[in-house]
C-alpha cells in the first residue's frame, strides 16, 4: 500500500506521495508508479529469451556482475533483444524506403527478400547516436 | 578479442563460443525482423554491439548497486541502468509477448583439462579457509615438499656394540685367509688341505733371537740419545750389556747383526730427516745417567 499524504501541497500535484508538476506540454507526462516490471519479472520464470542464460551470464560474469536471481538474466538478455531488434527494424524501414523510395510499380509488391546491408544499418544506427565507418575496400 | 586467429587456450575457445552464439542469436532476430539475409559486416556490428550492450548493463548495475552500499544487485538497480541508456522500459513486456519466439540452444559446456589419474601423485592439499573454492587447486605435494634421502644411522648402544664385534670378526677372518691363500699353509688334516688352512709357522734356527735383540727402533733411538748426549760412556756400556746376555754360541752372528742394524740405523736417520711422520718417530725414553 503506497501512503497518501494528508496535506496536498499549494502547488503541483500529489500522486503516491511523490510530487508530480504540472505538465508544460500536454504530450509528455512523467508516469509515476511503483518499480516497473516487477510482475513481469514473476512471468518470466515460464519464458525463455533466445540469448541463452549461459551466454549472457558469461558476458555479465565479465562485467563484474554476479546475478542472484535468474529471472534478472533472462530480463537484461530480453533488454539487449529488444535493443537490436529495434535497430533491426528500422534498418528495415530504411531498406523499404529505399526499394519504392524511386517509384516502382504497385502491381508486385517489393520482392520479400530483404538483405540487411552496411548502407541500411548506417543511418539506422546513426538515430541511436552510435556512428559507424567501414573502409571501402580496395580490390 | 574476438575476430582474430587466437592460440586456442581453453578460455579464448571458450570467449569464442559464446561469441558465435551471440551471432545466431544476432541472426535468428534480423530473421524475426524479416530479412532474409545479411551482409557480413553488419552481422559482425550487430554482434559486437550486442556484446558490449550486455557488458555495459552489467556494468553499470554493478556500479548503482554498490553506490547505495551493496553488493548483489537488484531489479531496481537494473531498472535504473536501463533508463539511463535510454532503454524504454515499459515497452518490454510488449516486447517479450511478441509471437515469433526462437530459442538458440546453449553452447556446450567444456570442462577443465583434468590431469589423469596416473600421473597424480600424493594427496593434494585442501584449500585454506581464506581461499575461494573456485580457485584451482595446490599442485602436488612432491613439487613443494622436500624429503631427506638418507636415512638417520642407528644409535643404539647395543646394536652397534654388535655390528663393531661382527666386523672385527669378520676382518680378522679376512685377513688371516688372505694370508693363508698367499703364503705357506699347513693343514691339521692329513688328506684334506684346503679345508682349515693354517698360516704355516717359519722355524728360526735361533728361536729366541728375536726376543733378544732390540728391535730397529730401539737401536735409533740408542743412536739419537747418543748422538745428541755425545756420551760414549753409555755405547760403550751397552754394547758389553748385550753381548753378556747372548749365548755364546750365536754371539758372532749378534755382532754382526749388531753391526748391521747400526749401519741400517745410520741409513734410518738419514731418511728420517726428510720423511718426519710422527707415528713412525721412536719412542723417547727416558735418558739414564749412570755414574761410573
Amino acid at each position: 500500500a503506497v501512503p497518501v499524504s494528508a496535506a496536498a501541497p499549494p502547488d503541483g500535484a500529489m500522486s503516491n506521495g511523490v510530487y508530480v508538476p504540472p505538465a508544460a506540454n500536454g504530450d509528455v507526462k512523467p508516469v509515476v508508479s511503483t518499480t516497473p516490471l516487477v510482475d513481469f519479472l514473476m512471468q518470466l520464470e515460464d519464458y525463455t529469451p533466445t540469448i541463452p542464460d549461459a551466454v549472457t551470464g558469461y558476458y555479465l560474469n565479465r562485467a563484474g556482475f554476479e546475478a542472484s536471481d535468474p529471472r534478472i538474466i533472462r530480463l537484461i538478455s530480453l533488454a539487449a533483444q529488444k535493443f537490436i531488434s529495434d535497430i533491426a527494424n528500422d534498418a528495415l524501414q530504411h531498406c523499404k524506403m529505399k526499394g519504392t523510395a524511386s517509384g516502382s510499380s504497385r502491381s508486385k509488391s517489393k520482392d520479400k527478400k530483404y538483405t540487411l546491408t552496411m548502407e541500411d544499418l548506417t543511418p539506422a544506427l546513426a538515430e541511436y547516436g552510435i556512428n559507424v565507418k567501414k573502409p571501402h575496400y580496395f580490390t | 578479442r574476438p575476430g582474430s586467429k587466437q592460440a586456442g587456450t581453453p578460455a579464448d575457445n571458450y570467449h569464442l563460443a559464446r561469441r558465435r552464439t551471440l551471432q545466431v542469436v544476432v541472426s535468428s532476430l534480423l530473421t524475426e525482423a524479416g530479412f532474409e539475409s545479411a551482409e557480413k559486416a553488419a552481422v559482425e556490428t550487430l554482434t559486437e554491439m550486442i556484446q558490449s550492450y550486455i557488458s555495459e548493463i552489467g556494468r553499470s548495475a554493478k556500479s548503482y548497486c554498490e553506490h547505495t552500499a551493496r553488493t548483489q544487485p537488484t531489479l531496481s538497480d537494473i531498472v535504473v541502468t536501463l533508463v539511463e541508456m535510454g532503454f524504454n522500459v515499459e515497452t518490454l513486456p510488449a516486447y517479450a509477448k511478441r509471437s515469433q519466439r526462437m530459442v538458440i540452444t546453449a553452447p556446450p559446456v567444456t570442462n577443465q583439462p583434468v590431469t589423469p589419474k596416473a600421473l597424480t601423485a600424493g594427496q593434494n592439499k585442501p584449500h585454506p579457509s581464506h581461499i575461494p573454492g573456485h580457485f584451482p587447486e595446490f599442485p602436488d605435494p612432491h613439487t613443494y615438499i622436500k624429503t631427506p634421502t638418507y636415512r638417520e644411522p642407528v644409535s643404539d648402544y647395543q646394536v652397534l656394540r654388535e655390528k663393531a664385534a661382527s666386523q672385527r670378526r669378520d676382518v680378522e677372518r679376512a685377513l688371516t685367509r688372505f694370508m693363508a691363500k698367499t703364503g705357506e699353509t699347513q693343514s691339521l688334516f692329513k688328506d684334506d688341505v684346503s679345508t682349515f688352512p693354517l698360516i704355516a709357522a717359519r722355524p728360526f734356527t735361533v728361536p729366541y733371537l728375536t726376543a733378544l735383540l732390540p728391535s730397529e727402533l730401539e737401536m735409533q733411538q740408542m743412536e739419537e740419545t747418543d748422538s745428541s748426549e755425545q756420551d760414549d760412556q753409555t755405547d760403550t756400556e751397552n754394547l758389553p750389556l748385550h753381548m753378556s746376555t747372548d749365548d755364546s754360541g750365536p754371539e758372532k752372528e749378534n755382532t754382526s747383526v749388531l753391526q748391521q742394524n747400526t749401519s741400517l740405523a745410520g741409513s734410518r736417520n738419514g731418511e728420517e730427516n726428510v720423511i718426519d711422520n710422527p707415528y713412525l718417530r721412536p719412542v723417547k725414553k727416558p735418558k739414564i745417567r749412570r755414574k761410573k
